[in-house]
């Protein structure tokens, strides 16, 4: 029985597997459904069925004339979900590792483009700006940088106030330390392993475990309202990023079927009254991304 | 005694009722006016009271600003803002997320404040401690101008700015009890009107606000706009008291309370019907009252009236029979048309036309208007009349049977039974102008004889002066004539008296040869020396020359004598080419330094005339024809004849004469030369001459080209011309 099982299992997850694998558009289209995986987090996904992101590919999946489903995960994992291979990075090397279900069809959740994301996986044209922000809680004896313009001057005074500080961030995120050159450099890093969820990051400053922590912007403008006069904003850690919707490489159609369907929202208005419903405010911080977007 | 009393009375009965009706209607009025008092003290209240009401009303609105404004001061979005930015956050990197955060609160407050479904607030704006702006939130960018912020110190204040149209309400920002900044919530002031009430149509209830400057608030629709004097005297008014409002059209009623918690006054202008309804107002009942007293002087003047018309009709009918007898032909004429509206019956024995038959023709048709400048006559006049100016002048009538005659006439303008007329007054003076142009015929004549005198005297005194010439050059040729005769014989011995002598000579010279030697070169010598070679042959040369200059001579004697003729007093028969002759040589010396002369002569015979006379014609033919010609010409001197006539033309290449001049030619003393050159008789006298001989003479000319004086007379002499 048990040899019989030790065969049976394999074979299930296999078909299952090859059942379950991301697919292009033309597959979707005959399967009727696109599956948008999607991590809570900020305004992009709420949780609540809603979402910029939510809304987004909503909107893409009527527009290739399929049902939508919103498949939930978490930063350490999105990637598994829509490969079905484990993403192992080590330095600047990337590699593929297991078999895993593929639970979606494509990224939509404020996804950094990030370079060695993309040594494995296809982004559609930019949807959002971002950047990360190193954040202090109010009471730390840090002051906020006075802010110049010269954002590359204003990144190296703010990590040079990282000092001997403690850094909290989350692995495989956008917070990641190491996306930003913080890893292996001495500083007391740590990570939050309680939960994947990056809404919680801040509640974790708070909870005094560690000094510092980052955010990024379309996260930060949320709590600086959420929990003002708790914690501050301490200056910029990174360049401005782009967040976009991520593929997988087998889906080159589907990737620019949604590059077709953004350039179409952008021309008709839709995309910045989603914008204006999720993120009021986020124009001004970014005008140049928006005035592309034009 | 009591009749004639009541007669008089009787007469002025209307007076006598229009005061028992006075009487009874003051009466009637006073009761009405004590009621209708009662009633207005009892309507002044309540309209009070309503005002105050409405007063309230609007301080509701005003503080609904004010409480709005003052949460959003208080809201926690800006004291998030405030707090991140105590914790010295950049506005780059932190604060810009809370000022999107006012904004979004500021868009949210003025989607929710709203008045039926109008937003109360068209701008939101956040200013730091030092003014400056950090949250505009505007309807549309640019509709309403920010206000000019004092330091508050007030909860919220209330701001109305009337140039933009704008009501601004303002809330501190308090943060840890230190004013932080102020939120300007700005709005449409017209919204605090809108409720207010603006019978368009007939104005008679009017609402609005008033500043504590006295300016009036702007409010939607049409309601009354007032002038600077209506604003101040409305701010005056008392309070809470229905007072009169003089300064309005229809002395209105008005009403001011004061809006509680402002400095806005509402004001309220109700005509008087609108506060009382259709009681009479105290105007009325009084210019009632005046009614009978107006009854009763009405009745005395239409007695006067009465009697003034009744004068009137004697005083027209004096003037009637004025206009009706008088004996000049008065006529009135419409100033428009011009055309006779009225005549007096004079028109009918003067013009010959009926009273009623004149009516409707124009002056034009019983005038002569010979001349085409006749109707500009009569339109000068009549627009010096119509402009005011009599005008008197002497006018050529015309009867109805076309008969004209002469008539004096004066025009006036005048205002007759109310309308504009023209007043023509006709008088005839046919007598007299017949007198004056009898008189100017009389003078005429004189004139004409006086003429012919001069001109006859004139002729006759250069008749008489030529005649002196001729008879001078007459005597000068008879004196020279013998002794011209004698030498003129002696001449002719002499010369055989010298061909004799020289005969001799020669034979004496054909003589020396016989001679001894020295006589011989004797004679020789002396010979030489006399040069008697040339005296021999000189000497007939001197005088064939002496005798010709006789010959000149005589014959010039000879010609003075045919030119003169001083022994030809009457007529004879005489060869006119011969007296042309004769005057050439006698006015040679004229013509011969500039002229050429050419004789075309047909050999014309003989006729019975003055000769000497018409050689003085000729005379004044070639010098005038000489005297024409400025530097070198010709003078053609033709004759022609036929079996009735003969004729002689001089003919130049002078200058010519004038066309003007050419009429005049003959007229005695006309001349063209300079003064002292020319009597300007000779042709005039000449002209005489011929006209004697029962001839013409003519003349054509060309100026620049010459003239052509054309003779003509008869080759019988006409007995009657002479």
């Amino acid at each position: 029985m048990n040899s019989f099982f030790r065969l049976l299992v394999p074979l299930f997850m296999a078909c299952f597997s090859l059942y379950a694998q991301a697919a292009d558009l033309k597959e979707i289209q005959a399967r009727g459904e696109l599956r948008h995986i999607g991590v809570r987090y900020a305004n992009f996904v709420t949780g609540d069925g809603d979402g910029f992101d939510v809304e987004l590919v909503k909107g893409f999946a009527k527009h290739i004339g399929v049902k939508y489903k919103l498949e939930l995960s978490d930063f350490y994992n999105v990637m598994r979900d829509l490969l079905g291979k484990d993403v192992v990075r080590n330095g600047d090397q990337v590699s593929l590792a297991g078999d895993f279900p593929v639970k979606g069809d494509m990224i939509a959740t404020g996804f950094t483009m990030l370079p060695w994301r993309e040594k494995v996986l296809i982004y559609s044209a930019p949807v959002f700006p971002s950047q990360v922000l190193l954040v202090a809680r109010a009471d730390s004896s840090l002051r906020p940088i006075k802010g110049s313009n010269d954002l590359s001057k204003d990144i190296v005074e703010t990590k040079a106030m990282i000092g001997k500080s403690s850094l909290l961030g989350m692995e495989r995120t956008c917070i990641d330390p190491a996306n930003y050159g913080l890893k292996g450099k001495g500083l007391d890093l740590r990570s939050y392993t309680k939960s994947s969820n990056l809404n919680e990051i801040v509640p974790a400053l708070i909870n005094h475990e560690a000094e510092l922590t980052l955010l990024d912007v379309p996260d930060t403008i949320l709590d600086l309202q959420k929990w003002a006069g708790k914690i501050k904003v301490l200056g910029p850690i990174s360049e401005e990023q782009k967040l976009a919707a991520a593929f997988p490489k087998s889906s080159p159609e589907l990737r620019d079927a949604f590059d077709g369907y953004l350039r179409k929202i952008k021309a008709d208005g839709t995309y910045d009254k989603l914008v204006d419903k999720y993120y009021p405010g986020i124009r001004q911080y970014f005008p140049e991304f928006f005035a592309k977007a034009h | 005694m009591f009749a004639k009393v009541f007669r008089r009375l009787a007469s002025r009965w209307p007076l006598f009722v229009a005061a028992a009706f006075a009487i009874y209607s003051l009466l009637l009025l006073s009761h009405v006016s004590s009621s209708q008092s009662q009633l207005r003290a009892e309507k002044d209240l309540r309209i009070v009271a309503d005002s105050k009401r409405r007063a309230v009303a609007i301080a509701d609105l005003v503080a609904e600003r004010r409480n709005a404004t003052a949460e959003l001061a208080e809201s926690s979005e800006i004291a998030n803002y405030l707090t991140n930015k105590s914790l010295g956050m950049s506005l780059r990197y932190g604060l810009n997320a809370n000022l999107f955060a006012i904004e979004d609160r500021f868009r949210r407050q003025m989607e929710k404040a709203n008045l039926r479904g109008e937003q109360i607030f068209s701008r939101i704006v956040l200013f730091d401690e030092s003014g400056q702006v950090l949250v505009d939130r505007s309807l549309e960018k640019g509709s309403h101008p920010l206000p000019v912020l004092s330091p508050s110190g007030a909860p919220a204040s209330l701001l109305i700015d009337l140039p933009a149209q704008q009501i601004v309400v303002t809330a501190p920002v308090i943060y840890k009890g230190v004013e932080s900044g102020q939120v300007a919530a700005i709005g449409d002031v017209r919204q605090i009107s809108r409720d207010l009430i603006n019978s368009d149509a007939t104005g008679s209830y009017q609402e609005f606000l008033l500043t504590a400057a006295g300016q009036q608030l702007p409010a939607p629709g049409n309601p009354v706009h007032l002038v600077a004097a209506q604003s101040t005297a409305l701010r005056n008014i008392p309070e809470d008291l229905l007072s009169s409002f003089a300064e309005s059209p229809g002395d209105d009623l008005a009403v001011r309370t004061s809006v509680p918690r402002t400095e806005l006054s509402l004001v309220t202008i109700l005509g008087r019907e609108t506060a009382y309804g259709q009681a009479s107002s105290p105007f009325f009942l009084y210019s009632a009252a005046a009614f009978p007293l107006i009854l009763l002087i009405a009745a005395v003047l239409f007695d006067r009236v009465r009697r003034v018309g009744l004068a009137l009709a004697q005083s027209e009918q004096r003037f009637r029979t004025i206009f009706d007898n008088v004996r000049d032909v008065i006529f009135v004429l419409d100033v428009a048309g011009a055309s006779i509206i009225e005549a007096n019956p004079r028109v009918l024995s003067l013009y010959g036309y009926a009273q009623d038959e004149v009516v409707g023709l124009t002056m034009s048709d019983v005038s002569e208007n010979a001349a085409p400048e006749s109707a500009m006559i009569w339109a000068e006049n009549v627009a010096g009349a119509i402009g005011g100016k009599p005008q008197l002048f002497v006018w050529r009538a015309r009867r109805k049977n076309g008969e004209a005659f002469w008539v004096e006439v004066s025009i006036l303008r005048a205002l007759i039974d109310q309308h504009d007329r023209l007043l023509v007054v006709a008088h005839d003076i046919s007598q007299r102008k017949a007198q004056e142009l009898e008189l100017l015929n009389s003078l005429e004549h004189q004139r004409n004889l006086n003429r012919q005198l001069e001109e006859a005297q004139s002729q006759l005194l250069q008749s008489e002066k030529m005649a002196s010439i001729g008879q001078l050059a007459a005597g000068v040729a008879h004196e020279i004539n013998n002794p011209v005769g004698f030498v003129n014989s002696n001449m002719g011995t002499l010369s055989t008296y010298v061909e004799k002598l020289l005969n001799m000579l020669s034979a004496y010279q054909k003589a020396e040869a016989d001679l001894s030697p020295e006589r011989r070169e004797l004679l020789v010598a002396l010979r030489a020396k006399l040069d008697i070679a040339y005296l021999s042959e000189d000497v007939a040369a001197l005088l064939q020359e002496s005798l010709e200059g006789l010959q000149r001579v005589r014959r010039i004697v000879t010609d003075l004598k045919d030119f003169s003729h001083v022994d030809e007093t009457e007529f004879q028969n005489a060869n006119l080419e011969k007296g042309i002759d004769s005057t050439l040589n006698v006015v040679w010396n004229e013509l011969k330094y500039k002229t050429e002369v050419i004789k075309e002569y047909a050999g014309v015979p003989e006729i019975e005339c003055l000769p000497s006379q018409l050689n003085q014609v000729f005379m004044n033919l070639l010098v005038n024809a000489a005297q024409s010609i400025a530097e070198r010409g010709r003078i053609t001197v033709r004759t022609a004849f036929d079996e009735e006539n003969i004729s002689i033309e001089v003919q130049d290449t002078g200058s010519g004469i004038s066309p003007e001049h050419l009429s005049r030619i003959f007229d005695p003393f006309f001349t063209t030369k300079p003064v002292g050159k020319g009597t300007g008789l000779g042709l005039s006298l000449a002209y005489g001459i011929i006209k004697k001989h029962a001839g013409r003479i003519e003349v054509s000319s060309e100026p620049g080209q010459g003239t052509l004086f054309r003779i003509i007379l008869p080759r019988q002499r006409v007995r009657s011309a002479s």
